[in-house]
């Protein structure tokens, strides 16, 4: 089953015809997710690799009752398209815009606070649950399934991980990606609880970057916790100067805080396994997954 | 991206926050005549290099003399003498690391006497996902004096008048000033939203000994993901401020980060790039640059970036990390390989690729002829190009 998608997950696409919205709807009806139905203004009636348009996100939910929504869109129209499918009511939202100003998430804050849907992203290179589902821009055919859940807010470095696990003969229940972006609609800790619940789960890989404080936040959440799955993580850029922004705006240290040195030392005191070279990840969660031999 | 003190102080001026009288000058003698036509008895000869502390700073060059990046001169001539000091020189502030920035131009603002100086800031605060307004009262040295204060702010809402006014007051703004250092931070407030901006802030705000508020220094941080769709901050971008290779990365949707060592790392994600700078240090090796052609590059682009990193002095071998995704590992190859055909390459490139099309690619770089070496992890392709640029050394 895993976690918030699998292969029975009702899918809306969000700038289905797009260049990256035609090309990942391909890639994830492939790979088996159900895509329900596509949005494409003045397209409504039409259907695209089997999937029927519709004109506006609202009709498109009326008609389809999907339970998740991706979208595709440009860097200055994500605000109007995650407002639409937060006003629609879908309970799962994934935004994969790269590069969406600030101050609109800012605006759209207050909104999803108020609203009962999740929101992924911005700049998330997606969700996967192995072989069932797959929203967003991942590579999920190079994600054998498994038993340890990822939650990250680098794509690029998701897989590096993933392809460590699979040289170890390990797999991925689901992993999710929170966006590489300093606001985000969903963090560590909620994704961490849902990992906890799942039973196909058994240890969970975090990947985190410097910048924010959304390791520390995971770190004190799962230090209270009593009963609790093991934890690995590993902390992109110990090494980067500070007030140097590394590829995209939420990655800068300005505050020691933002530290990966920091955060590290919090989720190490918090009872997590650190992993310390980026070679060493799927070395790192075979030996928490190997039961100790007596 | 970054501006100018003098194209901030334009902003400012355009929405209605006083300024100083002032003027650019790029040669001494025109230094000399924008303080006669701004007139008064004494004017500043400011620096205009992006850095936060031109005054602590200091020149690299001899004749420069003493001081820093901004200077008080009593006459038109002394204008032009320390106009004359600055201009072309190189400046090190303590917030430029090791670099030196060259004077190209510089701000000749009138003097004016301070009574009280405060310094406003409105910012995005990312680790408690807020707006907030935050003020304090400076002393005569510029340091923050007493309790910092803030209220917070809300993008679709005016400014609270009734918070900012208790806030101004518990600060000491004198009762008769406060409605105008109110429609002050109305202004600023009005600058953060127009500029889509991370942060702006006025440094100092003061009041002058005949009771007028000036803005006599002030920073803007733009969001640099909000830029490129606003043509009116982009038309701000100072040419002359950028290296020809940062300009390319922009101009092509790269980006680049240059750091201090002798290995130039070509990558795609920035969550790879940081991990392979954190490998490198591990193997004790030192990152020149950072190359990021990000997921969606074409192959002109990527032969572009890997010619202009090919030519970067201080590079002495490249690593190349790259993870396939949406990015296809033999258009890579491709890219990379008509790049070398088209400069002699003199030194170390180590490759490593996996993802999409990984094999297809690298059996392009080996039919190449050309002489990448291909490994099979990160791990070992950084422990290779550290350890082949510490042998050239």
């Amino acid at each position: 089953m895993s976690i918030l998608v699998n292969k029975n997950t009702r899918v809306l696409c969000q700038g289905i015809m797009s260049t990256d919205g035609l090309r990942y709807t391909e890639q994830a009806i492939a790979y088996g997710t159900l895509i329900v139905g596509g949005v494409a203004p003045d397209h409504g009636g039409e259907t695209l690799l089997g999937v029927p348009l519709f004109n506006s996100v609202k009709e498109a939910v009326r008609k389809t009752k999907p339970q998740a929504s991706v979208i595709f869109a440009q860097a200055q129209s994500a605000y109007d398209e995650i407002y639409a499918a937060i006003k629609a009511k879908i309970p799962l939202i994934i935004c994969t815009t790269e590069r969406m100003p600030v101050h609109d998430m800012f605006k759209l804050l207050p909104l999803l606070k108020k609203s009962s849907s999740r929101l992924i992203g911005p700049a998330s290179p997606g969700l996967v649950t192995a072989e069932e589902c797959m929203l967003g821009t991942m590579p999920a055919h190079l994600f054998p399934a498994g038993n340890v859940g990822i939650i990250t807010r680098s794509g690029s470095l998701l897989y590096e991980a993933i392809q460590q696990l699979s040289r170890k003969g390990l797999g991925v229940s689901s992993c999710v990606a929170l966006g590489a972006y300093p606001v985000l609609g969903t963090n560590y800790t909620d994704i961490f609880d849902l990992f906890q619940k799942d039973v196909h789960t058994d240890a969970i890989l975090l990947i985190g970057e410097i910048g924010g404080d959304f390791e520390i936040k995971m770190a004190q959440s799962y230090k209270r916790r009593t009963k609790k799955k093991p934890l690995i993580t590993y902390i992109a850029g110990r090494q980067v100067p500070s007030q140097t922004y590394m590829g995209n705006i939420g990655a800068i240290v300005i505050h020691p805080t933002d530290s990966a040195a920091y955060k590290l030392d919090k989720l190490k005191q918090a009872g997590a396994v650190i992993v310390e070279s980026p070679a060493d990840i799927g070395k790192t969660v075979h030996k928490v997954l190997t039961p100790r031999r007596k | 991206m970054q501006i100018h003190e003098f194209q901030v102080k334009r902003i400012f001026q355009d929405f209605d926050i006083p300024i100083l009288k002032g003027a650019v000058a790029y040669t001494p003698t025109e230094a000399e005549r924008c303080a006669q036509s701004i007139g008064g008895e004494a004017w500043y000869v400011k620096a205009q290099v992006y850095s936060s502390s031109r005054a602590e700073g200091h020149f690299i060059e001899e004749q420069a003399g003493k001081g820093g990046g901004i200077r008080l001169a009593t006459s038109p001539q002394a204008v032009l003498m320390q106009a004359g000091k600055m201009l072309l020189n190189h400046l090190v502030t303590p917030t430029t690391g090791a670099q030196e920035l060259e004077v190209k131009k510089v701000y000749i603002e009138e003097a004016a006497q301070v009574q009280q100086a405060f310094q406003f800031t409105i910012r995005i605060s990312f680790t408690e996902q807020k707006i907030v307004l935050l003020g304090s009262a400076l002393t005569e040295k510029g340091e923050v004096k007493g309790t910092t204060y803030s209220v917070d702010l809300h993008l679709e809402k005016p400014l609270p008048r009734l918070w900012t006014m208790s806030f101004l007051m518990r600060l000491g703004v004198p009762k008769k000033m406060l409605m105008r250092a109110f429609r002050i931070l109305q202004a600023l407030f009005a600058v953060f939203k127009k500029y889509s901006a991370f942060e702006v802030r006025l440094e100092p705000l003061a009041i002058t000994q005949n009771n007028k508020w000036v803005a006599m220094g002030g920073t803007i941080k733009f969001d640099p993901d909000a830029v490129p769709a606003d043509k009116e901050i982009e038309s701000l971008r100072d040419m002359d401020e950028e290296s020809s290779t940062q300009r390319h990365a922009r101009q092509n949707n790269f980006r680049y980060i240059k750091l201090q060592g002798n290995i130039g790392c070509l990558i795609n994600g920035s969550g790879l790039g940081m991990a392979t700078l954190d490998l490198i240090h591990r193997y004790e090796g030192k990152p020149a640059c950072l190359l990021d052609v990000g997921a969606t590059s074409t192959k002109e682009g990527i032969t572009y970036a890997f010619k202009e990193m090919l030519s970067e002095p201080d590079i002495e071998g490249i690593l190349i990390n790259i993870f396939g995704a949406s990015a296809r590992c033999d258009t890579i190859a491709e890219a990379l390989v008509s790049a070398a055909q088209e400069i002699s390459v003199g030194m170390p490139i180590v490759v490593r690729m996996d993802g999409t099309n990984a094999q297809i690619g690298c059996r392009i770089l080996f039919e190449s002829g050309l002489p990448f070496v291909v490994k099979n992890s990160m791990d070992e392709a950084v422990a290779c190009i550290v350890q082949s640029v510490r042998e050239i050394a």
